[in-house]
């Protein structure tokens, strides 16, 4: 019996060797053109890109693209092994805040002379156009943009009996809000404090306002900031949880269901609620004023990643950054076009309340960086708040810490 | 025929049935040893990384680490996390392998019901445990509660000796039916006519569990102790998953450090050379489990 | 007199059994919750938690496809990885444990040593330079790297169980054969291995669900949608998705069904070949 039991499990074996053979080496190769495209967008916002690859395929039989969505904290990892063993996509979607990374890293091509002769660029907002640039080069051109500002549920306002934010407002009004919306059914703010450039994305803004920049962490005006964060949270105004949730997640589980009063939240934000709850009744409004007024401008930017298939991949990056192509993906997946004219031509981003705050907030939001090193930096700063606000280090000593770091970057 | 004589002389034999996976294991892991100790002797980073003119800058990486504040709150992270792990899940494991290798009727069943937890893979103990453990809507907030053991919700995950402790918590899970399974196993090997005579003795069953079966379960229990010592004290999925190494650096463990330095910070060097610290401190356990059955090996011989 | 106070055998077995059965359902609650929240209703993990779903739906389960790619090709990728690397393993493993528990030679030390070192590798260590290997010889997007990949972790981890294994087993019956003229070869395939296929079993199940559950190794050498495994799948889903608890959880509900079907057939030769004491012949 032991010796069936043995053969049995020989044969189980070697049948498992012969069919991992057939199925591994299975693949067949293909004549076609083809490119591949990464993008690291959600299935929901994947979506009309995905749609809008298969227009560009019936236009260019002869190109065939293959698109592959990576996880966004994974992207940096893939693209930075396949610059090591050569084995890139041949177009890819970036955080706009990287793209100077992968220029200086030797990932992204220099598309200075395409971009030159296609004479669009002149269309672009400046704070994406110059995200692409890397020592007065192009490595990239804008796909969508987006910036921060605070959304705010008017039935938790009504409800308290405390008034609409307006664009006027003050951090020392803010701070208020904040304090008074918040009950044993609900926060007052939420906002992501996620150790990635999440967090960051988050943080920098109230960093700008009060006058501070990444390269003057430990003066009184950051301290400040990372105060007014530290209070709100330790007070119990925000969720202990922010730490680790990302932006999408706050959203999902505080914001739209009614736990928190206000969000620092972004517009493709403004898509999730019409997906998730589209009756939500809420507002949007320009952050407080401080020493400034600023947001931030996130997004992502097209890369050319390869020169084998150059001619395809650029007719495949003017493709998706057309006028009318930019403005439908970014009307689906809540997004603002980077270019100027596509805006223009929308009534989402010019007319729906809600959403044309943001189009405010834009002209005084920033960019990050850019910096080839901005992972780095945005790594200290991220510690930063995560010290503080785990009680590790006092706002002071860990911006400190974080400001001694950046010089040793910057210098 | 003299014991072991056999055995002894085929020295041919031996590379037979040794050499193939040998040479296997040493192809796979020779390159990437090499490739990261030269990676950690020159300054690789984001801006010649693709060049690949980066200069040799011998041992000031290590200079760099050493100084960190972050790198000494890795070791001490990982080494209290292993400790954590390894005083819980290798008691709790023993203990259970040695209630189900009781003669009653369920136990090879229930014994093998329980082993499915350490099948489970990395991802998804992390997830069930990040979920269980939050603290707005997580169960494991809500049955202290109801115990009256806490009265507030805990933020598990938001402060550094709670993150790490939830962390440690999901790795015993899924670690105590891997120390029940193996020490079970060798169990069944141990002779049934030996505790007779021991009982006959008059020995009673706490001198029989540590002067016969410790003693003889001695190999296995080194096994256990070793690999599970590996396992943990490299682990990445789990950290990676739960906290990401967070809040702040509450949890960093050289494993999650050295890949946020590579991969999240493109510094390429120093994520290699935590790395390597990682691979000193794994080997030193190593030479000591080598040391330990070599000699055994040499007693069994004598 | 000791017998008065003694339970009897069917007692005992009685009442070992029901704490038994505690231990489990307690032990294995993680499951429980895994299992019952992947069966809630959307947005039911907002709010506090009840013991029993409110309602069961199986809406979380609709895994959405990707490019056409579905929940059979994970399943597929997912198999052939694991039966890859099992095999492959199992076939390099078992004669090297053997070879290390049983022969005498100056070179076991050495050789006991790579197995060793091989397992102590960082994750983190070996991702860049197995990368460009597998690149040059054509193994990234293909399932045989992250078999192969998988195979350093089920190797040297087969071997010190088995080698454990094979020195627990008197040596009595080989020398018998080694007398009556069989070679080390016969020995060990007529001999060893029919006796010690409990063992074996063990490591082949072991190495099933290592392989099965890896998801650094799958996430770094593949990017095909069509070439993912279930467990990578897993991953994705947690970063996009993050605090959707139900779907994440119906998501982990699939990945360890298959391995809860191939354990409870695995589990009758584990078992059996723990407990019926085969081992000592």
């Amino acid at each position: 019996m032991k010796k069936q039991v043995w053969k049995k499990m020989l044969t189980t074996g070697a049948a498992c060797m012969v069919m991992t053979g057939v199925l591994a080496f299975g693949a067949a190769a293909d004549d076609q053109v083809t490119i591949e495209l990464w993008h690291h967008m959600s299935p929901d916002q994947g979506r009309p890109l995905i749609e809008m690859v298969d227009e560009f395929m019936q236009l260019h039989p002869d190109i065939k693209v293959e698109t592959q969505s990576v996880a966004f904290s994974e992207l940096k990892k893939q693209i930075s092994i396949g610059v090591a063993a050569d084995q890139l996509p041949d177009v890819s979607l970036c955080d706009t805040v990287d793209n100077a990374s992968f220029a200086a890293m030797g990932a992204a091509k220099d598309i200075t002379e395409e971009v030159n002769a296609w004479g669009e660029i002149d269309n672009y907002f400046d704070g994406p156009r110059t995200s692409a640039i890397y020592e007065d080069k192009y490595y990239g051109v804008p796909y969508y943009s987006n910036c921060l500002a605070i959304m705010y549920n008017k039935d938790i306002f009504d409800e308290m009996g405390v008034e609409y934010p307006t664009s006027e407002w003050t951090w020392d009004e803010f701070k208020d809000i904040v304090e008074k919306t918040t009950t044993e059914d609900h926060y007052g703010l939420t906002m992501c404090l996620v150790k990635s450039e999440e967090g960051t994305f988050n943080e920098i803004p109230f960093i700008w306002q009060s006058g501070a920049d990444y390269d003057s962490l430990d003066s009184e005006e950051a301290i400040s900031a990372l105060n007014m964060i530290n209070d709100f949270y330790q007070n119990g105004y925000m969720s202990k949880e922010l730490v680790s949730m990302t932006q999408a997640d706050m959203c999902a589980s505080l914001f739209i269901p009614g736990k928190s009063a206000m969000m620092v939240g972004g517009t493709w934000l403004t898509a999730n609620i019409r997906n998730e709850r589209p009756d939500m009744n809420y507002g949007v409004v320009t952050f407080p004023n401080n020493q400034n007024n600023a947001s931030v401008i996130g997004g992502a930017n097209l890369i050319m990643l390869k020169d084998e298939h150059k001619e395809a991949s650029w007719e495949l990056m003017k493709f998706l950054s057309d006028k009318d192509n930019s403005r439908k993906f970014c009307e689906a997946a809540g997004n603002i076009s980077s270019r100027q004219d596509a805006v223009a031509d929308s009534e989402l981003w010019n007319d729906d309340p809600n959403v044309s705050v943001y189009l405010k907030q834009l002209q005084v939001a920033r960019a990050r960086g850019p910096h080839p090193r901005w992972p780095e930096i945005s790594s200290a700063i991220q510690f930063a708040v995560q010290d503080t606000l785990s009680g590790a280090e006092t706002p002071e000593n860990a911006l400190k810490n974080a400001a001694e770091e950046v010089a040793k970057i910057i210098e | 025929m003299k014991k072991g004589g056999y055995f002894q002389k085929k020295k041919l034999t031996f590379f037979a049935f040794v050499l193939p996976g040998a040479v296997f294991m040493a192809v796979m892991i020779i390159y990437p040893i090499i490739y990261n100790i030269v990676m950690s002797f020159k300054d690789v980073n984001i801006m010649n990384f693709a060049t690949g003119d980066s200069k040799f800058i011998g041992l000031s990486m290590y200079k760099d680490i050493l100084h960190d504040k972050v790198t000494w709150i890795a070791i001490k992270n990982t080494l209290l996390f292993t400790v954590w792990c390894l005083l819980f899940q290798f008691p709790i494991g023993f203990a259970m392998a040695l209630f189900f290798s009781k003669r009653f009727k369920l136990a090879p069943t229930l014994r093998g019901i329980n082993v499915i937890a350490w099948m489970i893979p990395m991802v998804a103990v992390a997830g069930v445990f990040k979920y269980m453990f939050n603290s707005d809507v997580g169960i494991v907030n809500r049955i202290l509660m109801g115990l009256h053991l806490i009265s507030s919700p805990v933020e598990w995950l938001a402060h550094g000796n709670t993150a790490l402790a939830a962390i440690v918590v999901a790795n015993i899970w899924k670690g105590v039916p891997f120390n029940m399974i193996l020490l079970a196993t060798a169990l069944t090997t141990l002779p049934a006519d030996i505790y007779e005579s021991a009982s006959i003795d008059g020995a009673n069953k706490f001198q029989q569990f540590f002067l016969l079966t410790v003693p003889l379960l001695k190999p296995a229990i080194i096994s256990v102790l070793t690999l599970g010592f590996i396992y943990t004290f490299k682990v990445f999925d789990l950290v990676y998953v739960m906290t990401g190494g967070g809040p702040g650096s509450a949890t960093e463990m050289l494993s999650t450090l050295a890949y946020r330095y590579s991969f999240a910070e493109y510094n390429f060097s120093q994520g290699a050379a935590i790395a390597n610290v990682l691979f000193v401190l794994l080997m030193i356990v190593g030479f000591f489990y080598i040391h330990i059955t070599l000699k055994e090996d040499k007693e069994d011989v004598g | 007199m000791k017998k008065k106070t003694r339970l009897t055998d069917k007692q005992r077995s009685i009442c070992l059994s029901i704490t038994g059965v505690i231990i489990t359902v307690l032990f294995l609650f993680p499951l429980y919750w895994m299992v019952t929240t992947a069966l809630r209703q959307p947005g039911e993990t907002f709010i506090n938690p009840t013991f029993f779903p409110r309602s069961i739906s199986i809406e979380a389960f609709k895994m959405e496809s990707a490019n056409g790619v579905g929940f059979l090709t994970y399943l597929k990728n997912s198999i052939v990885i694991s039966a890859g690397a099992t095999a492959l393993g199992i076939i390099l493993a078992v004669p090297a444990s053997y070879g290390l528990a049983r022969f005498r030679s100056k070179f076991v030390g050495v050789m006991l040593f790579v197995f060793l070192v091989a397992q102590m590798l960082p994750s983190s260590l070996i991702l860049t330079p197995l990368f460009i290997n597998f690149k040059n010889v054509g193994l990234i997007n293909n399932l045989l790297g992250v078999i192969l990949a998988d195979a350093t972790l089920t190797i040297p981890f087969s071997v010190i169980i088995l080698r454990t294994y094979f020195k627990d087993i008197p040596k009595e019956l080989e020398e018998a054969a080694i007398i009556d003229g069989c070679g080390a070869w016969k020995t060990f395939t007529k001999i060893m291995l029919p006796i010690s296929y409990p063992g074996i079993a063990t490591a082949i199940s072991m190495s099933l669900f290592m392989s099965w559950g890896d998801m650094v190794f799958s996430l770094t050498f593949l990017n095909k949608e069509n070439l993912k495994p279930l467990a990578l799948i897993l991953y994705k889903a947690m970063s996009e998705l993050g605090v959707r608890w139900e779907i994440l959880m119906a998501y982990s509900t699939i990945v360890i069904i298959p391995i809860v079907i191939v354990f409870i057939f695995m589990q009758k030769y584990i078992v059996s070949g723990l407990t019926a004491g085969s081992v000592k012949g």
